[in-house]
């Protein structure tokens, strides 16, 4: 017998019984008009669609609540950004990305025999 | 540092991620930097696994995971696992700022490749940071 999908809270937020993803995780794509299977082809492939209209119709039967949250989440997220101590790593990091990129660059272009040729 | 595992959440936006870093210009540089990239069958974790399991199979398999950023702020949220289990040598969390943009606009796209390029550059010394943006 297949196993019944409820929407449960184990501290996330309203989630699938059956996998960690969130109401919260899926609701973007109901706004933007994401079919299901479009949802399980270029998002969620894990997801079926009885699981994505067991969170379609909590949505639709917490409509209130669940775009409340959404707003918090927006705000919060728009907010969020990398501690300078992280910057600062990123800023060295990118000096060798683009020394390497580079060196394969030139490596391409001189070819394996340094002739120029790529091949 | 091993590789990337990719959340449930965001699976199909990771594999679009490793599509782009696989191809030029960064393909070469991908190859070299030797990053596996890995989903929750390869670790044999469960898709109801709690932010806490996750947390743990990523630092025992020196993982790096990429989520969403749509959580709410609950007891067994992934920021209060970071904020439990954090050391100093623990692998951040990546996360994808704006998962809708990254989708549709091809140079945020771009802006998220380069930036989980810096990270994996810089990794160890980015250990014990907690969760960090992308990008």
């Amino acid at each position: 017998m297949e196993r019944e999908i409820t929407i449960v809270d184990r501290g996330r937020g309203p989630q699938l019984c059956t996998s960690r993803i969130t109401v919260q995780d899926l609701l973007p794509y109901f706004q933007l008009g994401y079919t299901d299977e479009q949802i399980i082809q270029e998002v969620m492939p894990s997801l079926s669609v009885a699981e994505i209209g067991a969170a379609r119709r909590y949505v639709e039967d917490h409509r209130e609540e669940v775009l409340e949250e959404d707003q918090r989440i927006r705000q919060r997220n728009a907010a969020l950004r990398n501690p300078p101590e992280v910057e600062a790593v990123l800023q060295r990091a990118q000096k060798k990305l683009e020394e390497r990129l580079d060196f394969f660059r030139n490596h391409r272009a001189e070819g394996p025999n340094g002739d120029g040729r790529s091949g | 540092m091993t590789g990337v595992l990719a959340d449930v959440n965001i699976e199909g936006h990771v594999n679009y991620l490793m599509a782009l870093v696989r191809a030029a210009p960064w393909a070469d540089l991908w190859e070299e930097l030797g990053v596996k990239y890995l989903t929750f069958g390869d670790v044999s974790l469960d898709r109801e696994a709690t932010d806490s399991e996750v947390w743990r199979v990523c630092q025992e398999r020196e993982l790096v995971l990429i989520t969403g950023n749509r959580n709410s702020a609950g007891a067994d949220s992934l920021e209060a696992t970071i904020r439990v289990s954090n050391t100093n040598q623990s692998l951040p969390v990546l996360t994808i700022s704006n998962t809708e943009r990254f989708k549709n606009n091809r140079d945020y796209a771009k802006e998220v490749v380069v930036s989980l390029v810096r990270v994996l550059i810089g990794i160890d010394e980015l250990r014990g940071t907690g969760r960090l943006y992308l990008p």
